[in-house]
């Protein structure tokens, strides 16, 4: 067919010269980013005072920073859709929240890490510096709408990541985990972009949306082959099976608010780069990427649930988990109904307040006992019931345990799923759902139902509570917090399930789709 | 044919071989030394591809950041760190390393495969030849102003990870208990680290 | 297929005043019935041919002048019996190096061991094509000029870093390595310096950047613009051609030669001859980009204008085209008697204070020279090229 090629004529080659420069920006939309970006610098700066500055700013800063940034994307929800950067950047809605959720993300991440920072004797101003431009590349990478610019957030993330990863670059594990972490992505960076430069090859555009209007007109076998390059390299983001061996021991080596920057933050960025490239880019595949990522999906949830049983670390605990939660989320995507899409993005709030809730928890138990292996929380309510009663609220409601946040997240998923007609996928995450209660009820189990005289060796030696030292306080702010919500959202959660559906309304990327799904489903 | 045509007929060929037989060398070859030039030499051809297609700055770039400065910190590294080590002996080396071949030829012939039913956009558009210069900026400060930005936020940002992660550790004081601290990753580690005490 | 624009004809689209060699010559070989392609072919390697030869020669000179004037700075008379002045000295240094015994050492990598010196040299001749010495007196006017100066440059340290290793000896591989990040650490302020003036002229081509300057004579040279600007370029140029005070690579009290130290023969002299080109190279790319190129402090058509001559008459215009060779060449050979005379006169700086240099002090100063030319441009447009 060589007249078809004839329709792929190039828009950007055809702009006259200087014409471009008479255009608006309309760069207003990444001020929040911009905040951030300040903040980093700020951070940088004060950084450059001595350690004890540092301590003693860079704090302030980072809230300042992001509490700015959130506000400034409360005032973008509803806002005009008009694309910035002539058509790299969009902040629709559903981009504003997988923003906030990023941002919040690393508000609660940094404010659980100060004391663990100086306990384990990293710099401080930095290691703040270096988890705000994580940040920065994942809230650009949930606008991007463009190819160039996803890569280049992504790989902001991604740099960021590996660094963070290393970050305890005394300890022989942090830095296998960066080595590790860092050849598996760049290896994913590079098969994303050997896929960006067939649809480039295809369609002449960078751009999202000119290049779904190609893949309609002429869905050769090279798209599909650029559909399993890109694809690939959301699994890698988003660490769904078989794409997730780097996750257990990155999550093992690395610090732990980093780890609980990377479940969360790094993963709301991989679910709305899948958002954006396959929602919106390949419409024109779209029964080929939901059953790859239906199969994806239920190998996640088995394997990470499965695994998880066999764990003795916490850290490792959660690492598998987290491999199964992102299967659960899957199950949103690959609806791609209206509730679908909702119950991802409410998912993925969710997951956001339980998990790092949970890592809260397991840094405090480890900042005060420096351990993390199951078997030493015994007995552990005798001496500390904060995080006993913390940690215990957060289990269950990742476990999905009514009246928890985590159960209403789950049942909405599996509704959504179910009025789909993917019975499969329901049944899978049910089944699995029953095996995940029973590791973090056997968690839970250790920690309230031992005797004193059966406490692990770590419990008995338990230092005195106390919450002077540097850093305390905002850990124990951050973990009050999240249980808080865990425990109540629940209960009041219809706010949050009207705040996940407008997101879906006031985003016309997957208004179109769900139209779509809808014609062919009737037609 | 024209004399220019069949030049570049030529040189695009000449350059091709180069490109290819050299990545496999880089690949292959047991010396990472040679490895190292050899990619120097790929980076070179690839350059001299872009000259072909007209596109002298996008060569020139090509030139100064890949010859110039990730093949040359390639360099450095290796021959900073040029010790011999003694590895130990894989398990199963030869039947992964036909496996992984088999995976990369299968791979080859797909490609090759998915390129010749593909109804490619040709010719394609048209060389602006000296002009790019000009359009190259005035892209990078339109519609591609935000991924330029971020870049330079990506490399502050790596420049200085690069820094904290190499710098030479020095012994440090916890702020608040002023207890100095000598542990690796809090959980799990009770044995003191790296940091070799018995040298100044 | 489509045609390639010729970088060789491609200036022939300006049309400017300036004798044009090529258009001649063709013309000429067309007129005796040569088709224009053939007469095409034949021009190619004419200008190469000069370029090198003219390269050699100007090498030549500059190791005489070396000689004489380390002669003169230590009161001494210098060669002196190869004929007159001793003008033949160079020309023996060559022929002995020429027919020395090649020896590569046992233990060293013979393929890298001689492919180093050819890396070293071949991008420092190949930089020569943008050298202008007038109009239309330059190989190419490639669009992108000065910035393909920068990139041939940053292959020498591939050059460098082979030697350096391939002679399996530490002195030289400590050498290669010191060379070579010595070459990138001061390419970054030299590229900063010529993008101010880039910024100013509004073109990479060299003979944009050397027309811009030639509107006032004298006057208006980017040296006084770009005073700091030239400055810096000056130092970095030393540096990128390992000159005395920067030698550190080949510091003899503490690495023998650096990554020369295995080299003998020709391959010594590809080493040494590189070196010589690089200095000339850079002292006519400084009178290019500060010292107005093949400008003449008074501009020649205000002298054309006064014997009431036209322009475009060809006496004026060969007049003008040997004038603006001697200008080149003598504005360049000030800059090398220059260099000369610092390398005689100053001490060798240490590694450590050679890298505070260039990272602390010039990178800096450097970047605000550069936005410092950004915003004289938006105050002052006509003096800064808006």
């Amino acid at each position: 067919m060589p007249e078809t090629g004839a329709l792929f004529l190039t828009n950007q080659s055809m702009t006259a010269p200087g014409e471009l420069l008479g255009l608006a920006l309309n760069a207003g939309a990444i001020l929040p980013e911009g905040i951030i970006l300040l903040a980093m610098l700020g951070t940088l700066l004060v950084d450059l005072a001595g350690q004890k500055a540092a301590a003693k700013w860079a704090p302030p800063i980072c809230y300042i920073g992001l509490g700015t940034s959130l506000c400034l994307l409360a005032l973008q929800w509803n806002g005009p859709l008009e694309p910035s950067f002539l058509g790299a950047f969009l902040a629709d809605n559903l981009a504003v929240a997988f923003r906030a959720v990023i941002a919040l993300s690393t508000l609660i991440s940094l404010l659980i890490s100060w004391r663990y920072a100086e306990q384990s004797g990293s710099p401080v101003g930095e290691y703040a510096a270096i988890l705000l431009a994580a940040t920065l590349g994942a809230m650009l990478l949930c606008g991007s709408t463009d190819l160039i610019s996803v890569f280049v957030s992504l790989e902001t993330l991604s740099v960021a990541s590996y660094l963070l990863a290393g970050y305890m670059k005394r300890d022989a594990r942090s830095s296998e985990a960066a080595l590790k972490y860092l050849l598996v992505g760049s290896a994913a960076a590079a098969v994303f972009l050997y896929g960006a430069s067939l649809l480039y090859g295809i369609s002449g555009s960078t751009n999202l949306q000119e290049i779904g209007v190609a893949l309609l007109t002429s869905p050769t076998p090279l798209a599909a082959l650029a559909l399993v390059f890109v694809l690939s390299t959301v699994a890698f983001k988003i660490a769904a099976v078989p794409f997730h061996q780097w996750t257990p021991d990155v999550y093992e080596g690395s610090p732990t608010p980093v780890v609980a920057f990377l479940s969360v933050g790094s993963k709301a960025a991989g679910f709305a780069l899948a958002v954006r490239l396959l929602v919106g880019c390949f419409g024109a595949f779209d029964n080929q990427w939901k059953l790859l990522f239906t199969v994806l999906a239920v190998l996640s949830m088995t394997l990470g649930n499965v695994v998880a049983l066999a764990q003795t670390s916490m850290k490792r605990m959660l690492a598998y988990s987290s491999i199964g939660q992102a299967g659960f989320v899957m199950i949103g995507l690959v609806c791609g109904t209206e509730d679908g899409y909702a119950a991802m993005v409410l998912y993925m709030a969710a997951y956001l307040f339980m998990n790092l809730g949970a890592f809260a928890c397991i840094i405090l138990f480890t900042i005060r006992t420096g351990s993390d292996r199951i078997s030493d929380y015994a007995g552990l309510y005798q001496k500390d019931p904060l995080i006993t009663l913390g940690l215990s609220l957060c289990l269950l409601s990742l476990g999905g345990i009514p009246p928890m946040l985590g159960f209403f997240g789950k049942i909405y998923l599996f509704f959504a799923g179910w009025a789909d007609q993917q019975y499969l996928l329901v049944v899978v995450g049910l089944v699995t759902s029953v095996i995940s209660i029973y590791y973090y009820i056997s968690v839970i189990k250790m920690m309230v139902v031992k005797e004193p005289h059966e406490a692990s060796e770590v419990v008995k030696a338990y230092p005195s509570i106390q919450w002077k030292t540097i850093g305390m306080q905002p850990l124990r702010a951050a973990l009050v917090t999240c249980v808080l919500v865990t425990a109540v959202g629940g209960i009041l959660s219809s706010p949050l399930f009207q705040w996940a559906n407008s997101a879906v309304a006031g985003t016309p990327l997957l208004q179109e789709a769900i139209a779509l799904t809808g014609e062919r489903a009737l037609g | 044919m024209t004399i220019a045509a069949s030049t570049e007929l030529i040189c695009f060929l000449i350059l091709g071989a180069v490109v290819v037989l050299g990545s496999i060398g880089v690949v292959l070859l047991t010396n990472i030394v040679y490895s190292a030039f050899l990619l120097g030499g790929v980076f070179m051809a690839v350059a001299g591809l872009y000259l072909l297609l007209n596109a002298s700055f996008v060569a020139a770039a090509q030139v100064l950041v890949y010859v110039g400065a990730v093949n040359v910190l390639i360099l450095f590294a290796i021959m900073l760190v040029n010790k011999k080590e003694e590895l130990k002996p894989i398990k199963g080396l030869q039947l992964r390393k036909i496996l992984s071949g088999a995976i990369c030829l299968g791979l080859l012939s797909l490609l090759i495969r998915v390129d010749f039913t593909t109804p490619w956009n040709l010719p394609g558009p048209k060389a602006i030849g000296e002009d790019a210069t000009e359009r190259i900026g005035e892209h990078l400060f339109t519609d591609y102003l935000l991924p330029f930005e971020l870049a330079s936020v990506l490399l502050l940002m790596a420049m200085i990870g690069a820094i904290v992660l190499a710098r030479r550790d020095v012994l440090i004081q916890d702020l608040d208990t002023e207890k100095a601290i000598d542990l690796p990753i809090i959980e799990n580690g009770k044995e003191p680290l790296l940091i070799d005490k018995t040298s100044p | 297929m489509k045609m390639l624009p010729n970088p060789f004809t491609a200036h022939l689209a300006l049309v400017s005043p300036g004798i044009d060699i090529e258009l001649s010559f063709n013309e000429f070989l067309q007129d005796l019935g040569v088709s224009p392609e053939l007469a095409h072919i034949l021009w190619l390697p004419l200008p190469m041919f000069l370029v090198l030869i003219a390269a050699i020669i100007g090498v030549l000179v500059t190791v005489w002048l070396e000689r004489k004037i380390s002669a003169a700075a230590q009161q001494r008379i210098g060669p002196e019996y190869a004929g007159a002045l001793g003008i033949l000295q160079p020309m023996a240094d060559g022929l002995k190096l020429l027919v020395k015994e090649d020896i590569i050492p046992a233990k060293a990598d013979g393929l890298l061991f001689t492919l180093g010196p050819v890396l070293v040299l071949v991008p420092v001749i190949l930089s020569w094509l943008i050298v202008p010495f007038g109009q239309n007196l330059l190989i190419s006017n490639v669009g992108i000029g000065i910035f393909l100066w920068i990139a041939l440059s940053s292959i020498q340290p591939i050059g460098l870093l082979m030697s350096g290793y391939a002679s399996n000896n530490k002195y030289s591989l400590l050498g290669g390595l010191r060379a070579a990040a010595q070459s990138i650490s001061y390419e970054i302020p030299l590229a900063l310096a010529v993008l101010a003036v880039v910024m100013m002229s509004n073109s990479l081509s060299t003979v944009d950047i050397v027309e811009q300057q030639n509107s006032a004579g004298l006057l208006s040279w980017n040296i006084w613009r770009q005073p700091i600007g030239f400055l810096i370029f000056w130092i970095c140029a030393l540096a990128e051609c390992e000159r005395l005070p920067f030698d550190l690579p080949e510091a003899e009290e503490e690495l023998v030669a650096g990554y020369q130290t295995e080299y003998a023969g020709m391959k010594f002299a590809l080493f040494y001859l590189g070196s010589y080109i690089n200095l000339v190279l850079s002292a006519l790319l400084v009178s290019v980009l500060y010292l107005g190129g093949w400008g003449f402090p008074i501009p020649i058509e205000w002298f054309a204008e006064w014997i009431g001559e036209p322009i475009s008459s060809p006496i004026v215009q060969v007049c003008a085209g040997s004038i603006g060779i001697g200008m080149t060449v003598l504005k360049a050979y000030l800059l090398v008697f220059l260099a000369i005379l610092l390398r005689w006169t100053t001490p060798r700086v240490r590694i450590d204070q050679l890298l505070d240099l260039g990272w602390k002090f010039l990178l800096p100063i450097s970047l605000v020279n550069l936005l410092f030319t950004a915003a004289l441009k938006l105050a002052f447009p006509i003096a800064f090229g808006g």
